[in-house]
């Protein structure tokens, strides 16, 4: 079977014939460019890849639908984060009045395959990221992964600038506690390989 | 970079990266979005997550200008408004069908917002340090509605006219505006993932619905569900302290109306004692007895009413007259000084003359003085005489803005009446033994600054 990537000229997707024909190759550009790193973020926000999918797929057809109103690659970027952040927000608020009714080890939670890559240090850092509360946690992954500046990370989130502040120096906080807690003591580490340097 | 910034960008690049692109389902994908983008039928949720990234989308250009003129605060608070302007939309349409809106001048149809503002409006608002104009809130409109244990909620037009909210609360703000400017309407406060959902209602509106629902109106314009907060005694800790025999009513006093040992003494002057205590219904109740006349007021209200708003106690008998003031735990006093009330006590605050009276009497107390108590605003100075022999300056704080004790220009005993534990303590600064020469004692702060000082005799340590 041949694979075909959307940018891939010679057999343009159903979408570039659906999309008027002068918006058609900027909005391909926009998935070309974008798509993998939207679905990236929202993993980050949701943990598992079809949820962040569906999430993305959704706010690029929004994109399609209101691409008369943004015609701008950046107010584009910009609607993609809130949507993608706003998406996952709803995931999440449809996940937890799932959990009422389902149990709780039905929601997709990063596998152990793939934790086991990442190593032991990152593993601590992503779980320690996973417990925080969802705005938090937003904040952290729109600063540190999205880059996004404050009023870029403000804007996905649909708060102001000085919230995202406040709630990037409380995230650190508990973070910083969080991986303190987690850490082995080095005491015995330390005390071991000095007295094997003795002998 | 701090080490766990850089673990945290390290550890998500990583995660990140797990995921790759499978170019099948990547077209796959594709064509779906186009099916979707034609598709007019969208869900409830994806609708409304979609409008607001648009909004917040449009508000780009916005944004770009507000970094330009530093305009932060009010800049966010555009942000937000914006943000939050689809969720109004679906609120409104839900407030339509149950409630009818009262006709007249936006801002005059709610009383909340038609009094006119205090320092207190703005002073612990967003927009305190903010400048008139551009595309957020205005100013001169913004009204403080009531607050609550976590949550703030404010009222304002913006530039366009429009009426908007704001919530500040512990996690941040939220905030919206009418979709349109007028007519004035009762709509839900909406905000983020609240538990208490608030209204605000225009002046005459049909509030059965909400009556009907558990709703009371708390302050002008503003109502909240009759269980937004606990019972009194988590609201004020005063209640929750051990009684003292000294708590007991005066056998003068009637007793009986309130909760058997539940009163406490706020603190008591030489012009009036202040007490707290509960009734039998839940009530929080306040009383302000006139030591002189023996004359005693007060006032009780539900716990509600007592957490939102700051409800005066009057008190007068011949030329003996006290404002007083019971304060929640929670509340916010921000402006409040600016106003000429004062604090006198934990939870108690009152009128500017009766904590002038309280602070020079707390100070006569501490007599024989050198330099009689005086009561004074700002920067003065007072001198001690020379051969006063050993002293001390004595201080008492009237309000929390921050003072300076110079003593014949040298700052000494550090800055005074910030973060106090208690408004009613005396600060003590001591003075060098100088015979020979007079020593001026400057006392300086802010314009605000309200603050008693007398010098006294003191011994000599050891």
């Amino acid at each position: 079977m041949s694979v075909m990537a959307p940018e891939d000229e010679a057999d343009p997707p159903p979408s570039a014939i659906r999309a008027p024909q002068s918006d058609a190759p900027q909005l391909d550009a926009l998935f070309s460019a974008h798509w993998l790193r939207m679905v990236r973020l929202a993993v980050l926000l949701v943990d598992d890849r079809g949820t962040a999918e569906d999430v993305v797929q959704d706010a690029f057809a929004g994109l399609h639908h209101h691409w008369n109103r943004l015609q701008d690659a950046d107010r584009a970027v910009a609607y993609l984060h809130r949507a993608v952040v706003n998406g996952c927000r709803s995931t999440l608020r449809r996940r937890r009045t799932a959990r009422a009714w389902v149990a709780p080890h039905a929601v997709p939670t990063p596998s152990a395959e793939e934790l086991a890559l990442l190593g032991e240090e990152r593993r601590d850092v992503l779980l320690a990221v996973a417990a925080l509360p969802e705005r938090q946690r937003e904040a952290l992954v729109l600063r540190y992964w999205s880059h996004l500046d404050e009023a870029g990370t403000a804007l996905a989130m649909g708060v102001t600038r000085g919230t995202v502040k406040s709630t990037i120096h409380k995230a650190l906080a508990t973070l910083e506690r969080q991986l303190r807690a987690t850490q082995p003591t080095d005491d015995h580490t330390d005390d071991r390989s000095t007295k094997g340097g003795q002998r | 970079m701090s080490s766990v910034e850089e673990r945290l960008a390290d550890a998500l690049a990583a995660r990140a990266n797990l995921e790759q692109a499978d170019d099948h389902l990547l077209r796959r994908r594709h064509e779906e979005i186009a099916t979707a983008a034609t598709d007019s039928v969208i869900s409830l949720d994806s609708a409304v997550d979609h409008d607001d990234a648009l909004a917040g989308a449009a508000s780009l250009d916005a944004a770009r200008a507000r970094r330009r003129r530093l305009v932060r605060v009010l800049a966010a608070a555009a942000a937000v408004i914006a943000l939050v302007a689809a969720a109004v939309g679906v609120a409104r349409l839900s407030a339509r069908h149950t409630l009818q809106p009262a006709a007249g001048s936006l801002q005059q149809a709610y009383a909340g917002l038609a009094r006119p503002q205090q320092p207190s409006d703005l002073a612990g608002s967003p927009f305190g340090d903010a400048e008139e104009g551009g595309d957020g809130v205005q100013r001169s409109s913004v009204r403080l509605l009531g607050q609550l244990p976590g949550r703030t909620y404010y009222a304002a037009l913006d530039a366009g006219g429009r009426l908007c909210w704001i919530i500040e609360h512990d996690s941040g703000s939220s905030g919206g505006c009418e979709l349109k400017n007028g007519p004035a309407e009762t709509f839900e406060l909406s905000e983020t993932g609240s538990a208490v959902e608030a209204w605000l209602v225009a002046d005459g509106s049909d509030t059965s619905g909400l009556t009907r629902r558990g709703f009371t109106e708390v302050a002008p314009s503003l109502w909240l569900p009759r269980d937004a907060v606990g019972p009194v005694t988590d609201l004020f800790s005063v209640l929750r302290s051990p009684w003292e025999p000294s708590d007991a009513f005066p056998a003068f006093i009637d007793g009986s109306r309130y909760t058997a040992g539940s009163e406490r003494v706020l603190t008591k002057t030489g012009e009036a004692t202040y007490w707290a205590a509960t009734n039998p219904a839940g009530e929080v109740c306040f009383m302000v007895l006139l030591n002189q006349a023996q004359a005693a007021g007060s006032t009780c209200q539900p716990p509600l009413v007592a957490a939102t708003r700051d409800s005066p106690l009057k008190s007068t008998a011949g030329s003996a007259s006290v404002e007083a003031y019971l304060v929640p735990d929670h509340y916010s006093t921000a402006g409040w000084e600016q106003e000429g009330r004062v604090p006198l006590a934990p939870s108690l605050w009152v009128d500017r003359a009766t904590g002038e009276q309280a602070a020079v009497e707390q100070l006569t107390a501490a007599a024989p003085f050198t330099v009689a108590p005086t009561v004074a605003m700002g920067t003065q100075e007072i001198r001690i005489p020379a051969g006063a022999g050993l002293t001390q300056v004595l201080v008492r704080c009237l309000t929390a803005s921050p003072l300076q004790v110079r003593l014949n220009g040298v700052v000494r005993g550090g800055t005074l009446c910030v973060d106090r534990p208690r408004t009613d303590e005396l600060e003590p600064v001591d003075v060098p033994l100088v015979n020979d020469s007079p020593v001026t004692v400057t006392i300086s702060g802010p314009e605000e600054a309200t603050w008693a000082a007398g010098v006294v005799k003191r011994t000599p340590a050891g």
